[in-house]
């Protein structure tokens, strides 16, 4: 007797858990919340990651500073039209906001620091745009200390000596 | 309890149909109610499966041999332990324990995702739920029903395989299981990005953990059942190429290509077929791991094999799931073309590429010689096996190759390295690799691949150093940090990479090893109380074994035991004594089971194997003259270091695994949930 009411309590508990949303119209959330990862996140994020791994590269002399160059300026671009794109749908803060509040909940894979590590470069890399040189070739803006063009791939000019002590050093 | 764990499992399988169902056309048709009620599907089906296997686990508790299952796994003198862990000593009950396992994972999937990557859920529910049902399906219909009752209840039952009574039975297959059955959630992610055409890289980001949990519980499982193996099977080796063992290797294998090839997708942009290719393939060959130890199809040394029939309903559902799988990435192939091309022949992408295809290769050729005797009968009407010199023979040189690689990307940038760059990366560790392999050359080791061998270790071990130190002084300067901290924050900031490194370095002790084996002794002597057996180690010292005789205990579910006992001096001074038995366990008096004697150091183990009792019955009765024995006895070179490697691979999984403290966060509920928006704009 206790068995039956044992396999009639579970059976009917097991039923009514699983229909209780159709049957009361309870609704999944099934788009994206506004504070979960874009693709356009994904893809600023790999970018600045990309960045940071390229530093690293570079300090540690895996890479040579015109591919380092090429490199930053490459992933700058990436980080940067995802950065536009996002301002486009109108995600982004306004410019003079401080990176804390600039900055949307990181992915949920990426740490806090590691949040706040991105968007202060997303700061370096906005600035060195704002201050950026220009190729005299397409007329393209460049991220600051480019060595080359990422419009045309032309040569921008000569390492600038900062950037060399701060290799050497 | 035991009516309604058999009860439980006959409403899970309706209950997962209706949430794969409800998955699939809630994700379609973009009904919430129908993707929340497959989300109380997998908790439901979790929740049925537990009740399964818990009145499974009291079926063998209180001796129910009613049970055909039980009758044939357990017997009343079973100590407790084993008696709980025959819930997968036998095919039925493995096969509910493997679709517990996935409902967990689908459970706690469901519930992470709960308020984040909603998008891909509805699919992940429907492909979780048709893989879980498959398998109650097989359960109940194809005569594996773990419940099946005989018409009459023996006095007791068959008994454990005696293989199986032992501690890592407990370890070993669960930790394995956990390993096939949480790759099954990247797949269902990975399915749910093409289904739904949301084919960035998210469903990497999302499922990057899960598929380093899946390949940390492969790597580990394998590990410890080698470690099993040394111990139990007394044959003195760890690795037999048994199909079982070789069937575990095979996904863990494609999980490691697949887990470089990610990075690569991440970072570029590129290998989006071909991950997706990969995701499916790792997950087929949990399957097929699975389905050759379920379906005794080929012989093995692992006793599951009980019933062929499955074995065609695997590979039928395997087939279904490639090709719905192949389907899915035609279909959506315009949408997974790279974003970048290879730029240099000399970067990080172009090594893991490599890495890839020597995984790969690995995982094909270890494939045909595992199903070569099906091949070979199917062809020909005989089975051919191929043996261990086989594989040893194909995996050597690959397995060197991927040492190499191991050494050669970490030190290769993204995109291009220069060759001057490579040059002064490389100078400092193919120096140290080359000295090691003249010093080891000097001191008499000429065996070539194993100097091969300790050559790669060493270089590969050097880049690794040289990253760790290179990488802290290189944040120290960045951030103007101290080293310390430096390189705490280095591994901290991004544990993937340094945990990474961690593992390699833990792979690089396992392979040097298994080139230790090329160096091991061995001896056979048959002996008399107060006999002396001598064998000398490579390492110049000499071990001294006498032998003191048999005595006959008998521990519980044994019907006797005889265990030999040796007092061991190394170079004259006495060290730890060494025990050798056979035993025979109740019910199974006709197959003595041998358990080995171990004295492990750093670089060798002392390893005694009681071969033979000349005597074995009047040994067991404690008989004077029954005691005359032959024992093999082994030096073992750096044997240790595979399980040294695999505590090193462990921490290194951990630290890659490790979560930021960032992603436990959640995002609240948005709008877009709570009720169906009609009735909500009614009310």
């Amino acid at each position: 007797m206790g068995l039956i009411v044992g396999v009639i309590l579970v059976s009917a508990g097991v039923i009514l858990f699983v229909m209780m949303p159709v049957l009361r119209g309870d609704w999944a959330v099934m788009g994206r919340s506004d504070d979960e990862v874009t693709e356009v996140d994904a893809r600023k994020q790999t970018a600045l990651r990309g960045l940071r791994d390229a530093e690293y590269d570079f300090r540690s002399g895996k890479l040579d500073q015109a591919d380092y160059e090429l490199l930053k300026s490459d992933l700058a671009r990436q980080a940067l039209e995802a950065m536009e794109e996002e301002s486009a749908a109108g995600h982004l803060i306004d410019e003079g906001a401080p990176p804390e509040a600039a900055a949307k909940p990181a992915e949920s894979t990426t740490s806090e620091a590691e949040g706040d590590r991105l968007e202060a470069e997303i700061a370096r890399v906005r600035k060195g745009m704002a201050e950026g040189r220009t190729c005299s070739a397409c007329g393209h803006l460049n991220v600051k200390k480019s060595l080359f063009c990422t419009g045309c791939g032309g040569r921008l000019g000569e390492v600038p000596t900062e950037a060399r002590d701060a290799v050497s050093g | 309890m035991i009516l309604l764990g058999e009860l439980a499992l006959w409403i899970a399988l309706p209950v997962g149909i209706w949430g794969a169902v409800a998955g699939f056309v809630g994700g379609r048709k973009e009904r919430g109610d129908l993707v929340l009620s497959g989300e109380h599907c997998v908790y439901a089906v979790f929740f049925l499966l537990v009740l399964t296997s818990a009145g499974i686990i009291t079926a063998f508790v209180t001796d129910n041999f009613e049970y055909w299952y039980v009758a044939n796994y357990s017997n009343r003198e079973l100590p407790l332990f084993y008696k709980v862990a025959g819930l997968w000593a036998g095919q039925r009950g493995s096969l509910v324990f493997w679709v517990l396992l996935l409902s967990f994972f689908s459970a706690a999937a469901v519930f992470t995702n709960r308020t984040k990557n909603r998008e891909f859920m509805p699919y992940v529910v429907g492909v979780l739920l048709t893989i879980s049902s498959f398998f109650l399906v097989v359960l109940l219909f194809a005569d594996v029903n773990p419940f099946e009752r005989l018409p009459f209840a023996p006095a007791d039952g068959r008994g454990l395989n005696p293989q199986l009574q032992n501690y890592w039975m407990t370890i070993h297959p669960p930790t394995l299981y956990l390993g096939f059955t949480a790759f099954t959630i990247p797949f269902a992610f990975a399915m749910s990005a093409l289904l739904s055409g949301k084919l960035d890289t998210r469903w990497i980001l999302i499922t990057r953990r899960w598929i380093l949990l899946s390949w940390f519980f492969l790597a580990n499982g394998i590990i410890f059942g080698m470690r099993w193996a040394y111990e139990m099977l007394g044959w003195g080796g760890f690795w037999f190429w048994d199909p079982v063992e070789n069937a575990s290797l095979l996904p863990w294998l494609a999980a490691t290509a697949f887990l470089h090839s990610i990075q690569i997708q991440e970072n570029r942009g590129m290998l989006k077929v071909w991950n997706m290719g990969l995701v499916t393939l790792t997950f087929l060959l949990t399957i097929f791991a699975t389905f050759l130890t379920r379906s005794g199809l080929i012989e093995s040394v692992h006793t599951f094999a009980e019933n062929t029939k499955i074995a065609f309903i695997f590979l039928a559902f395997m087939g279904v799931m490639a090709g719905c799988s192949a389907l899915l990435i035609a279909w959506r192939y315009p949408q997974l073309k790279s974003e970048n091309q290879i730029q240099s022949f000399l970067s990080r992408e172009s090594a893991f590429l490599f890495n890839n295809l020597i995984l790969l290769g690995a995982a094909f050729s270890i494939l045909w010689g595992t199903l070569f005797p099906l091949i070979t009968e199917g062809l020909t009407g005989t089975a051919i096996a191929v043996g261990p010199p086989f594989f040893n023979r194909v995996n050597l040189p690959i397995g060197l190759a991927l040492m190499a690689l191991m050494g050669i990307g970490p030190v290769i940038a993204w995109r291009r390295a220069s060759r001057r760059n490579l040059v002064k990366n490389f100078r400092m560790p193919v120096i140290v690799g080359s000295m090691v392999v003249a010093a080891l050359f000097l001191r008499g080791v000429h065996h070539g691949m194993a100097l091969l061998t300790f050559g790669l270790s060493a270089f590969v071990m050097t880049i690794i150093i040289v990253e760790f130190v290179k990488g802290t002084k290189a944040r120290a300067r960045i951030e103007g940090e101290g080293h310390l901290l430096a390189f705490y924050h280095l591994v901290s900031r991004n544990r993937r990479r340094w945990g990474g490194y961690i593992v390699h370095v833990g792979v690089v002790m396992i392979f040097t090893a298994f080139a230790g084996v090329a160096f091991n002794r061995e001896l056979i002597q048959t002996v008399d109380p107060g006999d002396t057996i001598t064998i000398g180690s490579p390492f110049g010292h000499e071990y001294t074994l006498t032998y003191q005789g048999l005595s006959s205990p008998r521990g519980k579910n044994m019907v006797r035991q005889a265990v030999a006992l040796m007092t061991v001096e190394r170079n004259g001074r006495p060290i730890e004594s060494l025990t050798a038995e056979k035993v025979l366990y109740v019910k199974w008096e006709s197959s003595p089971l041998t358990i080995v004697g171990i004295n492990s150091y750093i670089l060798e183990d002392l390893y005694l194997i009681l071969e033979n009792v000349n005597d074995l019955g009047g040994a067991f009765e404690n008989e004077a003259g029954a005691q005359r024995a032959t024992f093999k006895v082994q030096v073992n070179v750096l044997v240790g270091w595979i399980w040294y490697g695999g505590f090193v691979v462990t921490l290194g999984g951990i630290i890659a695994m490790w979560p930021s403290r960032g992603s436990t966060r959640t995002a609240p509920r948005t709008k877009t949930g709570g009720k169906r928006p009609a009735l909500a704009a009614r009310s």
